[in-house]
């Protein structure tokens, strides 16, 4: 097998990614004109309908169409994960190329600083500090974001002790650049390629704690749609009535989603270092 | 390897200091007078403001963090205001539910992942190798707490093959006689075979949804493992020399795959132990996950505070096992 | 309204029943278990031809509903609805104080060895300590190993199920009493030969008397707050004279008296939490710092009780073993398994299965499907009230017309199917509809957009966004909270739920501020506008009992701050009259219109308890504190 037919292959699973979650970011950005209903249109003329023509995929306890609320989600689902990875990095980024380009007291009193926060689960932490904020969609961007902080520091930090050896570093310095310019400029850049791959992972890991808090009642406020409240909501139907379309539905949104992330970010992976080792 | 673990110790004490301070803050800023809950909701203002200060909790922050760590110091981690017991006692009670829990998991993921894993590597490129790749790209993206449910509801309500999803043993059945609290090992060793089938039975359907996000990274870094040991050097010599098939693979490849296997199962069982919340309340699961998240509910501070402490402590224990182990097998690790 | 009115007449002097809301009923709302918590009564359904069609009109809205499609046909003989037990009159008027002396008769069944009844639990058992309780499974252990001084006399309806009738009052541990002419004193004789569970010792009147004081004197407070000071055996604060009011005269015989008459003193005296324990046990392991033993009795049970206390498995299960010498003959069943299972979808399943006898959440979707699997499902309608409290002396609902104008844009008749699937009563004020007195002709509010919008336009709302406080966890609340959102958003109400954990939102519904000594300003319920529960009304179906329960100014569970000095005086005046005297009914009636006037709530629903039962189980006990007696349940293998 040649180099070349393994690039195109990665290709084409980073091509099938893309589209996958372009679609769902399609969704939430047209979920208006997707959606066909009212994703908070109470309605008892149509309480647990199982899917139909009428409603793709069925309705739920007062009559919510389920489709639409799925097609909804995506708004919030999406814009929790997106903001929450920005907020990870923007500060996370700078910690890590600061103390990784440092080094000495700042950067092992960090890294022990961040050992305390990973030593706790993350969703035990995400909902511990949640529960003392209070529900709310900021402070859900703020807690899941917070949660990935660490993984950025490090893995900025591992990525600039790296370069900081490499010869271009050596240069810039050489010539008289500031510390400043040569974070900036020479080091800060060769770092962009694994972010953005730890980003699509890391999103997915963000949709995974927003819906697993959202499942236990924390989150996105009532009567919002989020597919991890909405998993949720269609327990008790789904094993006593046997009315599953309620909790399986956003389930398969979540997966799917997360799937597309996973898709890129691995061929992103694979495409910026073909043996790397793997970030986490 | 004694003044290793010795370094190691030390090097967890500030870290545990740490632990201690987040637990206790994160507590402290959970919503709800604790003073209050305690007292009853018909205790009078001056009956509250009596236990607020019979908790310390009328002291500077300071001064309640240090009256904290004093109970801790003496194994005292308060009392549940939920159940009436001391938070530890609660704790020790549940907590061997939760460790059988995360040990099948991981077991189950491990018997899942290493065998695929190393078939992957030696079939890279062919059918079983994408398959692998779904497999472990889905494990990912499948949020597990769902998995249960579908679990349950495929394996329960429609197929009738599980046992219902009421925690570990059927409904009536009395727990087994035992040193360890490990219902399945409980009873094997004291030969109690309906009760060792029941706890087998029940431990599946959890399990298997534990454990299954574990599979993907785990086959993931033996597949690389095995990548990497199969176009080294000594694979060629040994070619050379005439090994072929099941031994050649299983001295070298295992061998150089173990030291990644083992960090990442100690990090797995490590996140597993927190992450068991979910999962236990979907299976009734009498463990700390969901003794944690009844707590929450009645925002029970002392038992809040303890399972945060408790998982982060494991947590951190857990890598220092890992470490030692890798240190055995690994000698360059302790060199480092 | 009709429906109501129907009860009203059949239910003429109420299905007045014991217990009281002690100690262990004061935690309206808690999370896991609406229905049963608080001071649950269930009000028994009167069942006549018109209340039969009601059901029936009741089974066709649930068949045209599309849950049901074509598999599953509702057999109508499933749908058990508790026949009435009518009672007379109530116990105190017209000089006299109660009923004839009457001691509980054997309970004559023949006991079988291996057989246990299993209940769902939906959380852990946070205290067996009767006196000490705040909820209902703690409750309902308590009323199963520890006896009380009185219980009633049980008949049997056509579905087999013991119906407690108020009206016959029977000696348990007191095997008959005498009052004195003006009802403001009792004598009881207590049974002879009682012998508490684990020690065999003796019940004698030390131990009745010194289980009284060990409720109104312990530390916490928390074991009298309520059903003594109700029954005026003393005020508020004034605990210490227990010792006066409680005389024992020999070791079977002792005296209550009370400051003056109340209309249910032995109703209250049969409440599950009024228990008696054994003191020589317990007088042996206090010690200074717990001198009434709460520590040893988190762990162990001192009662006369037909079970007693086997194991506890925290978060797991309790186990409760059968008393063989219970001075009334043993249960039927010789254990009683209290299992927890969190989700209430999962004890349905488990019920349909047979793999449990009781459930005690049952989502109400799922009743339908359980009635097809042969799973006993009654719902009983009781007091049981969800009420969105409007805090009146806070802005913006300090404005009457606001107040109103909600009150206004509520869907009352929707709900009752849309929400609660048939398994509510619309209610609408504040007596329930099953207590005596309730007015069915009372102003209620109707779902009136146009009226609502006159409201509002006259109120002084700007458009402010209204936070909505529930606690999340409660069944229900959530659905309401979005139909209450959505209503009101129709007459350009802003309203944003903010849900609570249950621990959270309790804290907030009972905070005070210590340094203030007037009830009214030491509230500081920082929400002002909160759904709740009555996971009942009382446990004595009485209005005296409810509104000082929950509506007077210095009411335990009144929150809202509301007082209107007009109610005040005719809730007093009404205390002073016997329940017979029709001026009573006219006052209470008339405290229901002006409350509707003032709006201080809207009264959302009346929840029916739902109880769901294996085929295999017989008869149970009904009583208005909804507690499972499981002396009284029969299981056929």
């Amino acid at each position: 097998m040649t180099a070349g037919s393994a690039l195109r292959k990665w290709d084409r699973r980073l091509l099938l990614g893309v589209i996958m979650f372009g679609m769902m970011v399609g969704v939430a950005l047209f979920a208006p004109w997707i959606a066909r209903n009212d994703p908070l249109a109470i309605d008892f003329g149509t309480q647990f309908l199982p899917p139909s023509a009428e409603h793709w995929f069925g309705t739920g306890k007062l009559g919510f169409d389920i489709f639409a609320r799925v097609v909804y989600a995506a708004r919030y689902d999406l814009v929790i994960a997106i903001s929450a990875v920005a907020f990870s990095i923007v500060v996370g980024g700078p910690v890590g190329l600061i103390v990784g380009y440092l080094g000495g007291r700042v950067d092992s009193l960090t890294m022990r600083g961040l050992d305390i926060i990973q030593a706790f689960p993350a969703f035990i932490l995400a909902v511990g500090v949640l529960s003392a904020l209070g529900e709310g969609v900021f402070n859900l961007i703020l807690v899941v974001g917070f949660v990935g902080v660490p993984t950025f520091v490090r893995l900025v930090r591992a990525e600039v002790r790296s370069l900081r050896e490499h010869s271009y570093v050596e240069a810039g310095r050489a010539v008289g650049n500031s510390r400043r310019q040569i974070i900036l400029r020479y080091i800060a850049p060769g770092t962009v390629g694994t972010v953005v791959t730890q980003a699509a992972i890391s999103c997915g890991w963000a949709i995974l704690l927003t819906a697993a808090l959202g499942f236990i009642g924390l989150g996105v406020p009532l009567p919002e749609p989020e597919w991890g409240a909405m998993i949720s909501e269609g327990v008790e139907e789904m094993v006593i009535g046997g009315r599953w379309w309620i909790s399986v539905f956003p389930g398969m949104a979540i997966a799917v989603t997360i799937f597309s992330l996973s898709l890129i970010g691995e061929s992103i992976a694979d495409l910026v270092e073909p043996t790397r080792r793997k970030s986490r | 390897m004694g003044s290793f673990l010795l370094r190691r110790l030390v090097a967890l004490i500030p870290i545990l200091i740490g632990v201690t301070m987040v637990a206790f803050l994160v507590s402290r800023g959970l919503p709800g007078d604790p003073a209050r809950l305690i007292a009853g909701m018909q205790a009078s203002g001056g009956e509250v403001e009596a236990i607020r200060a019979s908790l310390g909790l009328d002291k500077p922050l300071y001064h309640q963090y240090w009256i904290y760590m004093q109970g801790l110091a003496q194994g005292d981690l308060g009392e549940s205001i939920r159940t009436g017991f001391s938070v530890v006692e609660d704790i020790q009670n549940r907590l061997p539910a939760t460790v059988e829990m995360v040990i099948f998991a991981i077991i189950f993921a491990l018997a899942v992942a290493l065998p695929l894993g190393v078939w992957a590597a030696v079939r890279k490129g062919k059918l079983i190798d994408k398959f692998c790749r779904i497999i472990s790209t889905m494990g990912v993206a499948i949020p597990d707490f769902w998995a249960a449910l579908i679990l349950v509801m495929i394996f329960f309500v429609f197929l009738g093959w599980a046992p219902p999803p009421v925690g570990r043993l059927d409904l009536g059945a009395v727990a087994p006689d035992g040193p360890t609290g490990f219902y399945i090992f409980d009873s094997l060793v004291s030969g109690q075979w309906a009760t060792f089938r029941n706890a087998v039975a029940h431990v599946i359907l959890p399990m298997v949804s534990l454990g299954f996000p574990a599979i993907a990274p785990i086959m993931r870094l033996t597949r690389n493992a095995t990548l990497s040991v199969l176009n080294s050097d000594y694979i060629a010599f040994g070619r050379a020399a005439g090994l072929r098939g099941a031994p050649l693979y299983l001295k070298y490849v295992l061998r150089n795959s173990l030291p990644g296997a083992i960090t990442m199962t100690g990090l797995i069982s490590g996140y597993m132990i927190g992450g068991a919340v979910l999962i236990e309340r979907v299976f009734s699961w009498p463990g700390v996950g969901l003794y944690a998240y009844n707590s929450l509910e009645r925002t029970d501070h002392a038992a809040i505070q303890g399972i945060v402490l408790l998982s982060a402590i494991t947590y951190l224990l857990v890598f220092l096992v890992v470490d030692l182990v890798q240190s055995m097998v690994d000698p360059r690790v302790r060199l480092k | 309204m009709r429906k109501i009115s129907v009860w009203i007449t059949m239910l003429l002097a109420l299905a007045l029943v014991a217990a009281a809301c002690g100690g262990d009923a004061d935690e309206p709302g808690e999370p896991d278990t609406p229905a049963t918590t608080a001071a649950p009564t269930a009000t028994t359904e009167a069942m006549d031809d018109e209340e039969a069609m009601d059901d029936e009109e009741a089974m066709d809205d649930e068949e045209e509903m599309p849950i049901d499609e074509e598999e599953m046909p509702i057999d109508e003989e499933e749908v058990t609805t508790t026949a009435a037990v009518v009672g007379e009159e109530l116990a105190g008027g017209a000089g006299v104080c109660a009923p004839p002396s009457e001691a509980a008769p054997p309970r004559g069944v023949a006991p079988v060895d291996g057989l246990t009844i299993i209940k769902a639990y939906s959380g852990d058992v946070p205290n067996i300590d009767p006196r000490l309780n705040f909820e209902a499974r703690g409750s309902e252990l308590a009323a199963n190993m520890y006896d009380q001084l009185i219980t009633f006399h049980l008949e049997e309806n056509e579905d087999g199920v013991l119906l407690a009738d108020s009206t016959r009052p029977q000696g348990l541990l007191a095997e008959g009493w005498e009052f004195n002419d003006d009802c403001t004193s009792v004598t009881f004789t207590l049974r002879q030969g009682v012998k508490f569970n684990h020690t065999g010792n003796e019940m004698t009147a030390q131990d009745v008397k010194w289980s009284f004081r060990r409720a109104a004197l312990h530390q916490d407070r928390v074991g009298g707050w309520f059903d003594h000071a109700v029954i005026a055996l003393y005020d508020y604060g004034n605990e210490e004279t227990i010792d006066d009011v409680i005389t024992v005269i020999d070791d079977y015989t002792i005296r209550f008296d009370f400051l003056y008459p109340t209309p249910f003193p032995l109703h209250v005296l049969s409440n599950a939490g009024v228990t008696v324990y054994d003191s020589a046990v317990l007088s042996t392991k206090g010690t200074t710092s717990d001198p009434w033993a709460r520590e040893f009795l988190q762990t162990t049970d001192t009662g006369t009780g037909p079970f007693y206390l086997e194991s506890i498995e925290p978060g797991v299960q309790v186990t409760l073993r059968r008393n063989d010498d219970y001075f009334l003959g043993p249960a039927q069943a010789e254990r009683v398994i209290l299992r927890v299972i969190p989700d209430a979808a999962q004890q349905a399943a488990l019920l349909s299965a047979g793999e449990i006898d009781f459930a005690e959440a049952v989502p109400v979707t799922a009743i339908p499907e359980l009635r097809s699997q042969g799973v006993k499902v009654t719902t009983v309608g009781g007091n049981n009230q969800a009420v969105m409290y409007m805090n009146p002396t806070r802005s913006p609902f300090d404005d009457a017309n606001l107040r109103k104008a909600i009150s206004y844009a509520y869907p009352y008749d929707e709900v009752l199917e849309g929400v609660y699937f048939g398994a509510a009563s619309r209610g609408g004020g504040p007596i329930p509809s099953t207590t005596p007195t309730f007015d069915p002709d009372a102003p209620f509010y109707t779902y009136d957009l146009d009226k609502a919008r006159e409201h509002l336009e006259a109120s002084s709302y700007d458009g402010q966004t209204l936070q909505l406080y529930i606690d999340g966890t409660l069944a229900f609340a959530p659905e309401l909270a979005i139909v209450v959102q959505a209503s009101l958003a129709q007459i350009g109400i802003d309203v944003e739920i903010v849900r609570l954990s249950a621990g959270d939102f309790q804290e907030n519904v009972f905070a005070e501020d210590g340094t203030k000594t007037d009830p009214l300003e030491a509230r500081i319920n920082p929400m002002d506008f909160f759904l709740f529960y009555f996971g009942s009304g009382s446990w004595v179906n009485e209005p005296q009992y409810h509104m000082e329960l929950f509506w007077e100014v210095d009411a335990y569970a009144m929150r809202s701050n509301y007082s209107n000095t007009l109610v005040t005086e005719k809730l007093e005046a009404a205390k002073l009259l016997s329940p017979a005297e029709p001026e009573r009914t006219q006052l209470y009636e008339e405290v229901q219109a002006l409350m509707l006037e003032d709006a201080p709530a809207v009264w959302l629903a009346e929840p029916h308890l739902i109880v769901a039962s294996s085929q295999s189980i017989g008869g149970f006990i009904w009583r208005p504190d909804q507690i499972n007696r499981y002396y009284y349940v029969t299981k056929s293998s």
